[in-house]
């Protein structure tokens, strides 16, 4: 495939992409109850877009400075890495709430609720083939003619000849990227954890459904900026190992199988790094309805507890949210 | 997710009442267990969303929980979170009416400290019976 196709197919993606992410920002989703404040939503977004932006500094740095193609080789994991850490620090600056009386729902909160299930089982995937991958070309690796070690492919031919090839994405690419990707694991695994955890935002039957809403993005962009993360570096080493191993022709039978079958994934991890990314890139906001989330609250308490012996204190006490009521 | 929530309770922590937090939260979810709000096996939120969405410490939810634990109310194990038992205790129903009174009373009490006039202490009433959530076996807020 030519440069120029490369690059038309590239900016084919990117302009449909632009154009179905306008459409979306067109189309709010909807939440019923009221919106979360707009202070809170704020420092979200622009979070986020913090991460984003020392995502591409650190993205330009590295390719700038990584020598022998590592720089190039980490840029986008580190975008990715970055843009984690954005959501992370959005979620993080939703404070606990302070005031004097507090209100939290019984509704136990699980990740599942907020995790893109489809996507995250892609990710994961991914993830294990990109182990997998780094483990075996950095077993098949050695020196190159510099003493890098395993920036190299070598096989033996006959009594006393070799075949080489390079570079080989051994353990020179693989232990800093590997590095990158376990702390990308950390970040997103951090983050996942505070996006169920965090506190509600204010009341919390009012704004449940919106805040869910920015809760199951968060998580969303969190698990799509890891499959960027995971898939790039596996797209290109999987060309690269897959051309290495093909290149040698003294191998073993089964470099052909494996240069074959990481050549034939190259297009579902394609399909995962473009799912990852749209999930990133396209949202839609949210508008909530107004009026009772899900009914009205009304205290139960103040007559200092409903059943003798487990009465509660004056002036607070449970409230029951009631479906149906206030509508 | 706009369906989470529905019905579920809410907990209300006052700050500035001189009853510690988590003996405030022991009561609410006391009164929870007992009168059949929350059910047999229904499960709690883990410590440390409830701690989150509070602003207390995580210890202090956790006394909560073992206070209801040591009473019989509820069940924690490991990895399973904390449940309510499969049969709590429940409300006896020769002292309905006994309750109903006590209530009442207290109800009326603090109306006419108020200085409300008795047709707005039965209207507030009435208000209430059509807007308030329906207990597990009551007949529940009248249709409108």
């Amino acid at each position: 495939m030519s440069l120029g196709l490369v690059v038309v197919v590239a900016g084919l993606v990117v302009g449909v992409g632009a154009v179905i992410a306008l459409v979306l920002a067109l189309v709010p989703t909807r939440a019923a109850g009221e919106a979360v404040p707009v202070r809170v939503r704020r420092r979200l977004v622009v979070w986020r877009w913090v991460g984003a932006g020392l995502g591409v500094a650190a993205a330009v740095t590295a390719s700038a400075t990584g020598a022998l193609g590592r720089g190039l080789m980490l840029a986008v994991p580190l975008f990715g890495l970055f843009l984690v850490l954005g959501v992370l620090a959005g979620e993080l600056s939703v404070s606990a709430p302070s005031g004097p009386t507090r209100r939290a729902s019984l509704d136990p909160r699980r990740l599942g609720d907020y995790l893109p299930r489809a996507l995250t089982a892609a990710v994961v995937t991914a993830t294990a083939a990109l182990a997998g991958l780094l483990v075996t070309t950095t077993l098949l690796g050695s020196p190159d003619d510099l003493g890098r070690n395993g920036r190299w492919l070598s096989a033996r031919c006959g009594m006393d000849g070799s075949e080489g090839h390079g570079p080989w994405p051994g353990s020179y690419y693989a232990v800093p990227l590997a590095a990158v990707v376990i702390l990308g694991l950390v970040a997103v695994a951090v983050t996942l954890h505070r996006v169920v955890r965090r506190p509600r935002p204010g009341d919390p039957v009012a704004l449940a459904a919106s805040d869910d809403l920015l809760r199951r993005r968060a998580a969303r962009v969190a698990v799509g900026g890891w499959g960027v993360l995971v898939t790039i570096p596996l797209v290109g080493i999987s060309v690269v190992a897959g051309a290495g191993l093909r290149a040698v022709s003294c191998g073993p039978d089964w470099w052909d199988t494996l240069a074959g079958v990481t050549t034939a994934l190259v297009p579902v991890w394609v399909v995962v790094l473009i799912w990852s990314a749209s999930t990133v890139v396209l949202t839609r906001p949210v508008v909530a309805t107004g009026g009772a989330a899900d009914g009205s609250t009304v205290g139960a308490g103040t007559s200092g507890g409903v059943i003798p012996g487990a009465g509660g204190p004056g002036g607070t006490g449970a409230e029951v949210n009631t479906p149906g009521a206030g509508r | 997710m706009t369906d989470r929530g529905r019905g579920m309770p809410t907990l209300v922590v006052d700050a500035t009442d001189p009853v510690p937090p988590y003996e405030q939260l022991r009561r609410q979810l006391a009164e929870l267990v007992v009168s059949g709000v929350l059910g047999p096996g229904e499960r709690l939120p883990p410590l440390r969303q409830l701690a989150s969405d509070l602003g207390l410490a995580v210890g202090t939810v956790a006394r909560t929980y073992r206070e209801l634990e040591t009473a019989g109310l509820v069940r924690s194990r490991r990895g399973g979170g904390t449940r309510v038992v499969d049969e709590p205790p429940t409300v006896p129903g020769d002292r309905l009416a006994e309750l109903l009174r006590e209530h009442a009373a207290g109800y009326v009490h603090r109306a006419r400290l108020l200085g409300a006039p008795d047709d707005a202490v039965l209207d507030a009433v009435r208000q209430a019976l059509t807007t308030s959530w329906s207990a597990p076996g009551s007949r529940g807020p009248a249709p409108r």
